[in-house]
């Protein structure tokens, strides 16, 4: 097979690492992109949550193969420069505090919120009930994504 | 992971002419299993990534069908319009699989032919009549779910790849979809059931319950005599404890599971009856 | 204060934040562990010779090859970095391995060929601590056993018109922190050999690598922050040390990341206790006496397991009046998974115990169990547990008090009646104490650096490591308060060997309060150089700035040294404390009769931890720690079969996620401690103790049984329910 080619945060990359090589370990060890965290491999934690054609997935059970012309969004392509909308919301509602989960968390609610500008908090549960969180009891991340999405609606078109 | 290597299929002729040539050759679909198993094993696979191929990424219904392509991820599946029209308890067990980002990858296809006991899905096709289509370089089968995955193995030949789930339709069929996990989230399935109930016949299911999801005819002839009679369904949780003892004999689970069963029941008949079904 | 700006937010947001398993350095090298292919065994040889020949293998490390001594552990140095002629646990690592890439390490750890002999696996501590057991150390498997007693149980026995007899059990948590163990290792520019490796013990874990490698502790530096996740977990030295000795072998930096089953396999857990427990009350309800026997199971090796049962001996009265207590503390040696430090730190289990207790008097007595609780509380001028005085507030009437007109406890009856033959609903209490620091005869000095920057800002430096607690802002707030300038001019750094003073480790709910101690005391001593040189103005804030260029530069040292009980035990180090937190939790419970399910939709909680710093990091803390707690209560534990894990994954390991979770609401008891810093107390342990009491509680209430083995699992409930009828 040829080099997987795909776009990342925006950008084309034509990857060195082979197609059976996990997406994980392209992000973070051939790109560099750190963001995207590893807790356990095996698609338990949610860490690794990126977007691949604009849905989450585990970056730790997705094949680079996979991805091949297909894009992926990580935690370093959300925001240009000024924060995301989402992201000021993660800090004003302290739902970070070790931060590890944090990238993922981002990457579910953002799908989330593409999907459903809109969602109720249930929804907002649910859509982050892959992400393991170890220090915040979840309350306060599910306050910022309600927090996110009344100011994405207020800014919004 | 070592002797690894990755194909992406172009058409479903492109991988069983594969699987029957090619030494190794092992269908990926969502991998959400496939890649830790081989992990954990240490074992090398010419995978071949079946997700691109348009005909198994499909939902579709015809005059009398549903139609379900094996590659169709369990987040297609909860969201389709059709699925929950036509097979309600399958949009249900959908929906319980792992969290979002799994089912944006896992597919129905892996999960049946994936093989374990606890397969979400696989209580809910049984009892929505559901049969699989199976390809191979000979030709094409049709089989009943229930049988291909009849006694806590999975029924496939060498060379073969399940296409599609066929779901009959069923004017006025009621199902539902229960799960018992440990946590309301990326739960391991303890025990599930599925009913259907339609004026041809009722169909209840269990997954978790001994080798491999089945039918519980003992119970299904009971609650054939009317549902909506409390004493038919007093019967009916007594002969399904009796049923979970024979099937788990001595396990440590077996009195805990012939419990909770009963509250899976009755929470199938609530649902599908759209009241509260409570016998005590 | 009370109105921070969480400064390591935004880099967690984005993920630009650099985690130490996120670094990476040119021509690194990546290791791997052989670990024990047995949970007990006599090791008859080593065979390395395959593993060194396969190409791209720098470095096969085995026993013979550490320099210093080959031991670890935080307070006995019991357990070998790389085992000689024995592994004592699945967790003990045999040999390490550095090569250019990860999969030539784990290639070359199974090549590295093991002869065993395997011996019998003790794997019941209660059994393990007779005289007769196989022993995993010499002379004996009890390694620390104390028996403490105050009055006259006895006395309090002929007293009590009603004794209540419980055996409890706990589960092994674990910590949980999503950031594996691990790091890098290098040499930096001036040969300094740099571990960067999350850890809530820099310098600790500093003297622990020294010792290893027989080089002097000031070769040495420890990056330690900031860590994702810490929980008690990274307290004690985790990769540390084989990270710096592959580096050292080596001279290349080595990256070593422990697997999410590696951290299973090996990491620290929650001790295991069985917990005996007689507790005795008047008809009024006034608490007589404490009789208690309490078995913790360490696993292979100590750890800080002695601390951890004292710290359960000293709470297991419960945050209460209790005249006469006696109790007996057993620390045994087995060969299941090591036991240590985990958030509460040996007080959730007492706690579980009392409070279990709690319930259980006042349904004999036909009380309100929160009046009951209400009734014993401890009060300002009380002897402490161990009859020990207690410095600083003491809150615990407050919270009751303030927990009484919460809404999940006012509303408990209709929540109650709201219960189905099938579904029964309850609301459950308990309360909570916890010491916050260290105990009697235990070194403790908190230490902080401040240092003038250019443009009126400051730099702070503290040891205590932020591993999600939010020492940073707590630290940014204080030393802006004390200084008299903006939160954004403060630079707070924490968490480095190299730069920040040692103040021992961060645990015991003490960051708060011995960084915010010492920072006091670092700016007082500054502002008095700053008028020494003529700086006119009230802060240091405003003589800096009239100093201008002429202060920049200027550093100054603090301390802070808490205060502690004038008397113990002879031949006791760690208690009696000074200084408790108290806490008080309602939840709502509702289980299904049939298939054992329990939910916890709401929870309340109030705390009296002193002045409040940040209050959002307390919220933060509180709602956090609930679900440890839940977890604790309702899921978690790791299963083993004869010292082996039945589950090396995630996946068969009940954490909460967010669908299984309550809402929380937090309120505190905001008055100003006579001790610590600004009056603060500290927070992160005790906000995980009392909601596993609390959910046990309410399921009683709701459907009747009383779970003694933790975790309340589906199966032990309706087992519980069957067993009853």
């Amino acid at each position: 097979m040829t080099a997987v080619e795909l776009l990342v945060n925006g950008e084309n990359v034509r990857c060195k690492a082979g197609p059976t090589t996990r997406l994980i370990d392209f992000l973070r060890d051939e790109l560099g992109l750190t963001g995207t965290k590893e807790g356990c491999r095996e698609g338990e934690c949610g860490s690794c949550t990126v977007l691949l054609d604009g849905l989450p997935v585990n970056a730790c059970l997705v094949l680079l193969g996979k991805c091949d012309g297909r894009s992926v969004l990580t935690v370093e392509g959300v925001s240009d420069g000024t924060l995301h909308p989402l992201q000021e919301a993660f800090i004003e509602a302290g739902a970070v505090q070790c931060g590890y989960c944090t990238p993922g968390m981002v990457m579910a609610a953002l799908g989330l919120l593409m999907r459903d500008p809109r969602p109720g908090e249930e929804q907002i549960r649910m859509a982050l009930s892959g992400n393991f969180c170890r220090c915040t009891g979840y309350e306060s991340i599910v306050k910022a994504v309600q927090l996110a999405s009344e100011r994405l609606i207020q800014d919004g078109p | 992971m070592k002797g690894l290597s990755y194909y992406k299929a172009q058409s479903v002729e492109d991988v069983v002419d594969r699987l029957a040539n090619l030494e190794g050759a092992r269908i990926l679909a969502g991998g959400t299993d496939l890649l830790l198993e081989l992990e954990r094993a240490g074992q090398g696979a010419n995978l071949l990534d079946i997700c691109f191929i348009d005909e198994l990424r499909d939902i579709s219904e015809s005059a009398h069908e549903v139609l379900i392509g094996a590659a169709c991820t369990f987040d297609q599946i909860e969201r389709s319009g059709t699925v929950r029209t036509h097979a309600r308890a399958l949009s249900q067990a959908a929906s319980t699989v792992g969290g979002p980002a799994i089912r944006n990858l896992a597919t129905i296809g892996g999960n049946v032919a994936n093989g374990a006991p606890a397969a979400d899905s696989v209580p809910a096709l049984i009892v929505l009549e559901a049969r699989a289509k199976v390809r191979s370089a000979a030709g094409e089968r049709e089989v009943e779910v229930e049988e291909l995955v009849r006694a806590g193995r999975v029924h496939l030949d060498e060379g073969e790849i399940i296409t599609r789930f066929v779901i009959p339709k069923c004017e006025g069929r009621k199902s539902a979809y229960v799960k018992l996990g440990l946590r309301r989230s990326m739960a391991v399935s303890r025990l599930s059931g599925a009913i259907g109930l339609s004026e041809a016949g009722m169909r209840f299911a269990l997954g978790a319950v001994g080798p491999s999801a089945c039918r519980i005819r003992s119970v299904e002839d009971i609650l054939s005599q009317g549902v909506t009679c409390q004493d038919t369904v007093r019967r009916a949780l007594s002969r399904l404890a009796g049923d979970i003892r024979e099937r788990l004999g001595e396990r440590p689970t077996a009195p805990y599971k012939q419990r909770a069963a009963q509250g899976v029941l009755l929470d199938l008949l609530s649902d599908v009856l759209d009241r509260e079904v409570a016998v005590l | 204060m009370h109105v921070g700006v969480r400064i390591d937010a935004e880099g967690k947001v984005t993920g630009h934040t650099v985690f130490p398993t996120d670094r990476s350095m040119p021509g690194m090298l990546y290791a791997a562990i052989r670990w024990a292919d047995y949970p007990h065994a006599r090791i008859v040889s080593i065979d390395t010779t395959a593993a060194r020949a396969l190409e791209g293998v720098e470095a096969v490390l085995t026993h013979a090859d550490v320099p210093g001594l080959n031991r670890c552990g935080r307070v006995i140095p019991d357990q070998p970095v790389l085992c000689e002629d024995r592994v004592r646990f699945v967790g003990d690592a045999v040999a390490c391995v550095a090569a250019r890439t990860r999969e030539i390490a784990s290639l070359a750890c199974r090549l590295i060929r093991v002869e065993y002999e395997e011996l019998p696996v003790v794997d019941d501590p209660e059994a393990a601590a007779c005289p007769g057991s196989f022993r995993v150390h010499e002379p004996e498997n009890l390694v620390v056993h104390r028996l403490l007693t105050k009055g006259d149980v006895a006395a309090g026995r002929r007293r009590a018109d009603v004794v209540v007899s419980g055996v409890y059990r706990t589960p092994r948590q674990m910590p949980g922190f999503l950031e594996t163990e691990g790091g890098i290792a290098y040499y930096d520019t001036d040969g300094v050999l740099t571990v960067c490796c999350g850890s809530q013990a820099g310098h600790a874990n500093r003297f622990q690598v020294a010792r290893a490698l027989g080089i002097p502790e000031d070769r040495i530096r420890l990056i330690t922050s900031p860590l994702g996740g810490g929980f008690g977990g990274k307290d004690d030295v985790t990769e540390e040390i084989r990270l710096a000795l592959l580096c050292q072998a080596t001279g290349k930096p080595v990256k070593l990341v422990r697997s999410r089953a590696e951290s299973i396999r090996a990491g620290i857990k929650r001790h295991p206790m069985t917990i005996y427990m007689d507790t005795g009350a008047t008809r009024q309800g006034e608490l007589v006496f404490q009789d208690v026997r309490i078995v913790a199971d360490t696993g292979a090796y100590l750890s800080l397991g002695r601390s951890i049962l004292y710290l359960a001996m000293e709470h297991c009265t419960g945050p209460y009046r209790v005249p006469h207590l006696k109790v007996e503390g057993l620390c045994v040696y087995t060969n299941n998974l090591l036991s240590g430090a985990c958030r509460g730190f040996g007080v959730n289990q007492a706690c579980f115990a009392v409070e279990s207790q709690m319930d259980e008097i006042a349904e004999r007595l036909g009380m309100d169990p929160l009046e009951l609780r209400l009734k014993n509380a401890l009060r300002p001028g009380d002897e402490g547990p161990l009859g020990q005085s207690v410095a600083g507030s003491v809150g615990m009437v407050a919270c009751i008090e303030r927990l009484r007109e919460s809404p999940v406890y006012t509303k408990r009856h209709t929540w109650n009646a709201a219960s189905t033959g099938r579904v029964g609903r309850g609301v459950g209490v308990a309360c909570a104490f916890k010491c916050v620091g260290f105990g009697l005869g235990l070194h403790e000095l908190g230490r902080a650096i401040i240092r003038i920057l250019p443009g009126g800002r400051f730099a702070v430096y503290v040891p205590y490591e932020d591993m999600g607690q939010g020492s940073q802002m707590a630290y940014s707030i204080m030393a802006a308060e004390a200084l008299g300038c903006a939160q954004q001019d403060v630079e707070v750094t924490v968490g480095d060997t190299g730069l920040c003073p040692d103040g021992g480790p961060t645990s015991a709910s003490r960051g708060t309060y011995l960084g915010g101690g010492a920072i006091i005391d670092a700016a007082s001593s500054l502002s008095r150089m700053l008028s020494d040189l003529g700086g006119a103005g009230r802060s240091c804030g405003e003589k800096a700035r009239a100093l201008g260029e002429r202060a920049v530069g200027l550093t100054a040292y603090g301390s802070y040294s808490p205060p502690k009980p004038e008397r113990g035990f002879d031949g006791v180090v760690g208690i009696p404390h000074s200084v408790f937190s108290f806490m008080a939790q309602a939840v709502q419970v509702e289980v299904d009769t049939l298939t054992g399910a329990v939910r916890v939709p709401l929870s309340h909680a109030v705390v009296e931890v002193g002045r409040v710093i940040s209050k959002q990091g307390l919220v933060g803390q509180v709602e956090g720690g609930t679900v440890f707690g839940l977890g604790m209560a309702l899921g978690e534990d790791v299963v083993t079969d004869k010292g082996v894990p039945k589950s090396y994954s995630l996946s068969g390991y009940t954490v909460p996620y967010s669908m299984d979770v309550p809402r929380t609401t937090v309120e505190w008891i905001d008055e100003a401690s006579d001790v610590g810093p600004f009056g603060a107390k500290g927070v992160g342990e005790l906000a995980s103790v009392p909601v596993t009491a609390a959910v046990v509680n309410g399921i009683a209430d709701a459907c009747g049984v009383r779970v003694r083995t933790l975790p309340a699992r589906p199966e032990r409930i309706c087992k519980l329910l069957l067993d009853k009828g």
